[in-house]
């Protein structure tokens, strides 16, 4: 358990210094997205683990619940912003409505204290508008006519990295609430597998460069990839 | 998602949440392959397209290579076996000796060598004008075919019609060369291949359209061999039509006449493209 733990942290510091590394092709908006996330992601994991911020009465419940709407609103704002279709646009913004009334709601029923560790519906209306969201991203990139092979790109890796954090943990957060303690013990290690993948992934996106460096004519395309 | 989390309790839960998790993996791993699958194989037949298409215009600029280059051989060879004998033998004729020889054999020289010369302009002209007809230069498209139809029709081996319905407005010369070059390979393939009876050729417009259509009686092609013969090494001369068409961004149609008796062929261009 503490060995996954370790490694979690590891590879938020090895996603840190790829980022850093490959510094000039992820001056875009989408990796500083990405990588905003990240270092809010490891924030927030220390602050929760070590509850560091328990001594000026700032519970680590309410840390992981703002953690979770936050999380939520860059992924989002970072799949948004590669759809085209603009009915699917308008349907997922108003889905991301409905998560942001649920979260208000959720905000004043626990009083603005008392909060879960989980917050069940909220981690699952956004993991399924997250995952339709990255659906709709994969089906768009492969009705696109562009030369490119889908895993050249960054953000193929980010949106696999998203799918597969989300729907791994996806019944792990549904059914938090009714697993015994032992149990949430060793089914967090779901969790913890699925965040290390996430980070890996997001990792490959910092190293590839970004789509509007690549190739995207034909000859070109011949010359570097066929010869 | 309530339900499951209202009906399930112990154990269950425990069952749920690993086969659901495993489920839920598998799916979106699948998903993801199949993405990947789907595009690559989208992307491979994109390029069998391109290479394909690539690889017509490759055949398509040979055959127009090697119709320049026939074209340039017969000239030389026109030149060569036909003018250049002749001059040599105009020269003969006026050597040197000429003025030693008496009168009458200095009259019969000069006569001699007129004539030749008389047949080496005409052969140089002919030459010229099958390189560009001047009744297509000076006086256009529809009087250049007239006169090719007249021709072909006073052989008496085949009956040759044309008719220009709509050409007031004359196309660019070099496009009604073009047009025209076309217009002669189709008849010379008629001719060659088809033991038609007869060919009509008829001009008309529509809107922005500008139609050439040939039909005659004999042994045809379709679209379908036309296609099959521009991608095969065979059919030089229906290459050398495609790219003189490209040039003009016009289209060329072969079909079966629906009483099933003729063959037509429909030159299509754009007038706009093209005055």
């Amino acid at each position: 358990m503490f060995f996954l733990l370790d490694i979690t942290y590891i590879t938020y510091i090895i996603t840190i210094i790829i980022f850093l590394i490959f510094l000039n092709r992820n001056r875009n908006t989408n990796s500083i997205i990405i990588f905003s996330y990240i270092l809010y992601s490891l924030t927030n994991d220390i602050l929760t683990e070590k509850h560091i911020l328990s001594k000026i009465g700032i519970d680590s419940n309410f840390l992981l619940y703002v953690f979770t709407i936050i999380e939520f609103l860059l992924l989002f704002i970072y799949l948004f912003l590669f759809l085209k279709e603009s009915r699917i646009k308008k349907f997922l913004l108003i889905t991301a409505v409905i998560f942001f009334v649920i979260a208000a709601y959720n905000f004043f029923e626990n009083n603005f204290k008392s909060f879960k560790s989980v917050d069940t519906i909220l981690i699952a209306v956004s993991s399924i508008i997250l995952i339709i969201e990255s659906i709709v991203y994969l089906f768009e990139s492969i009705q696109n006519p562009d030369i490119d092979f889908i895993y050249s790109k960054p953000s193929f890796w980010v949106v696999v990295g998203i799918m597969i954090y989300f729907s791994g943990t996806f019944f792990l957060f549904l059914q938090y609430e009714n697993l015994s303690d032992s149990d949430k013990k060793s089914f967090w290690i779901i969790n913890m597998i699925c965040f290390i993948l996430k980070n890996i992934f997001f990792s490959i996106s910092f190293i590839l460069k970004p789509e509007n460096q690549q190739i995207s004519n034909v000859d070109d395309y011949y010359l570097n990839k066929i010869e | 998602m309530l339900l499951l989390q209202v009906n399930t309790s112990g154990a269950n839960v425990s069952l749920v949440l690993f086969f659901g998790t495993i489920g839920m993996l598998a799916l979106t791993i699948g998903l993801i392959v199949f993405i990947i699958f789907h595009q690559r194989k989208v992307i491979r037949y994109q390029m069998t397209l391109q290479k394909m298409e690539q690889e017509q215009q490759k055949m398509l600029l040979n055959a127009s290579i090697r119709l320049q280059e026939e074209e340039r051989q017969r000239i030389a060879a026109d030149l060569h076996d036909d003018a250049g004998p002749l001059l040599a033998t105009a020269r003969l004729y006026l050597n040197e000796n000429l003025v030693n020889l008496d009168k009458t054999t200095q009259l019969q020289s000069i006569y001699n060598a007129k004539q030749i010369i008389d047949d080496t302009i005409q052969l140089i002209r002919n030459i010229s004008h099958s390189l560009m007809p001047p009744t297509l230069k000076n006086f256009g498209l529809e009087s250049a075919v007239n006169d090719q139809f007249q021709k072909i029709s006073s052989s008496g081996i085949i009956n040759a019609s044309c008719r220009f319905h709509d050409y007031k407005e004359r196309l660019q010369t070099d496009n009604e060369l073009i047009v025209f070059r076309v217009i002669q390979e189709l008849i010379n393939n008629i001719l060659k291949h088809s033991n038609a009876s007869f060919i009509h050729l008829t001009q008309n417009t529509n809107g922005n359209k500008f139609y050439i259509r040939m039909h005659h009686d004999g042994k045809g092609i379709t679209q379908a061999d036309f296609e099959r013969m521009n991608k095969s090494a065979a059919g030089l001369g229906l290459k050398n039509i495609q790219s003189r068409l490209k040039v003009l961004h016009g289209r060329i149609f072969f079909e079966k006449d629906a009483s099933q008796t003729y063959y037509k062929v429909t030159i299509e261009l754009n007038r706009e493209d093209n005055q």
